[in-house]
């Protein structure tokens, strides 16, 4: 069985296929919009070192 | 409802967790809280007085009966009381008291009631008992650490974990372990970095409503005793004891491992089977030991990227380490909770014949187990309930830590998304491992 094939083996219907692909996109994109935020403001903040307390 | 559903469902949970910490909890609450309240004094004095040296008395008289059991009881581990009272009732059941009564291995632990008694005898006959040595620093929990991996390399590499005769060699390694331990650094000290129980059962504690502080019991919030920044050398490791033992058990139940521990052991089943144990052992402990470095590494991974999206002047390790320890519990929970409740039922007869030997001393010894108390759905309910309800305590113990540490609340938020990456790769990781099992 291939890896693709593998991972949807156990999707019974082209609707849950559908649902858990949504999800996952969602998450990734969440994740992913949260990355390159974090990307460029850490370009920008380079110098800046936060103030911590114990 | 399919199982891969519930792996999202769970990861959209704790998304929608940590949008909602971060939009409510903008103030850090869990320091204000750690003391809580004093409960009347009167019944303060009664637990930890005379309630204390009662449980003492009565932890070292089953210390004793577990390991009589153990050393001359029956073989057969459905017989003998040890192998279900140690994996058990002591392993499962203590922590799920803890976490509701606080640290009661303080006054259960069987080692620090034979230590205490020897203080106190020496007391009594005007010697001052003293430490013999320092407890260097710098070997901080690893002793725990090395203490509670080798009890679960026992329970989960070793081939045959239930064997009385096994347990009782263990038994006796451990106690000559732990009361060496407090003889040389000392009771407290040694309870604090070296005995392995004690530390586990020390985080989970932290968890509880109730906990002591100067000899007086206070009650507070369940969670606020996870506060603070935890920088002894070895607590990430002991954490990582506690949380990848629990992810390696599970998965060693999986097919895939099954079908390689057959694969490994399978030449030699015939012609050398003591020879084959040992390589199933071997690779249980290569398996464990990965286990425990995934988690540890995650954990790891997670704090570096934390520090470096703020540009954090020090390392963050120690300040993010208490909010794995609900989850190192709810891993418990979901692991070995049919155990506990289908398993924990045969301590009822086998507490009335310890040692297999057809007695009946407390009338319970033909009390019939139900083994269908629970259904496999609930088990799988309760299985995802807890491990999200861990996970999302996690994260609020970090978030609260996070507005603790960074003033500005822009840094304390962006340095929780590496955290939350983290919580949504163990819980999904744990159900995974958890439907395979």
């Amino acid at each position: 069985m291939g890896v693709v094939a593998g991972l949807i083996a156990h999707h019974t219907s082209p609707l849950s296929l559908a649902v858990e692909g949504a999800i996952l996109l969602a998450l990734v994109v969440f994740f992913g919009w949260i990355w390159l935020r974090e990307r460029r403001r850490r370009v920008d903040d380079t110098r800046r070192v936060p103030e911590m307390r114990d | 409802m399919p199982t891969w559903l519930f792996y999202w469902g769970a990861a959209i949970v704790l998304v929608v967790s940590f949008v909602l910490l971060g939009v409510l909890w903008r103030t850090p609450l869990l320091a204000a809280r750690e003391r809580g309240r004093e409960i009347p004094s009167a019944l303060s004095r009664i637990v930890l007085g005379p309630g204390r040296i009662l449980a003492q008395v009565v932890s070292v008289a089953l210390f004793v009966v577990v390991w009589l059991s153990a050393v001359f009881g029956d073989t057969d581990p459905f017989r003998n009381l040890a192998p279900t009272w140690i994996y058990v009732i002591f392993w499962l059941g203590l922590p799920a008291l803890t976490v509701v009564f606080g640290n009661v291995w303080r006054g259960l632990s069987p080692w620090r009631a034979i230590a205490d008694a020897f203080v106190w005898v020496r007391e009594a006959g005007g010697s001052e008992a003293r430490a013999l040595a320092e407890y260097p620093a710098r070997l901080g929990r690893w002793p725990a650490a090395v203490a509670l991996l080798a009890f679960v390399a026992m329970e989960l590499a070793y081939s045959d974990p239930a064997s009385p005769r096994a347990l009782a060699f263990a038994i006796a390694l451990y106690s000559y372990v732990a009361l060496f331990g407090m003889a040389a650094f000392g009771r407290d000290t040694w309870e604090a970095r070296g005995e392995g129980f004690a530390v586990m059962y020390r985080y989970l504690s932290r968890i509880a409503p109730l906990h002591v502080e100067d000899g007086r019991i206070r009650v507070r919030w369940p969670l606020t005793g996870l506060v603070g920044p935890e920088r002894v050398p070895g607590s990430v490791a002991f954490v990582a004891v506690m949380l990848g033992s629990v992810l390696f058990d599970g998965y060693s139940r999986t097919t895939t491992w099954q079908d390689l521990v057959a694969r490994v052991e399978g030449p030699y089943i015939v012609d050398d089977p003591t020879f084959g144990e040992l390589l199933v052992t071997l690779l249980n402990i290569v398996g464990l030991l990965t286990g425990v470095l995934l988690v540890a590494l995650a954990y790891q991974a997670a704090c570096a990227a934390a520090r470096w999206t703020v540009n954090a002047p020090r390392s963050l390790t120690g300040d993010f380490l208490f909010s794995l320890v609900p989850i190192a519990f709810v891993y418990m929970v979901a692991h070995y909770f049919t155990l506990f409740v289908l398993q924990g039922q045969f301590a009822i007869p086998l507490l009335s014949d310890p040692l297999g030997r057809g007695w009946n001393l407390f009338g319970t010894a033909h009390v019939t187990p139900d083994l269908t108390v629970i259904s496999p759905n609930t088990t799988w309910y309760v299985q995802v309930g807890a491990l999200v309800a861990g996970h999302v305590a996690g994260l609020a113990v970090a978030h609260d830590r996070a507005i603790t540490i960074f003033p500005a609340r822009r840094d304390a938020l962006r340095s929780q998304y590496a955290l939350l990456a983290l919580m949504v790769v163990y819980t999904v990781g744990g159900l995974w491992v958890l439907s395979r099992g």
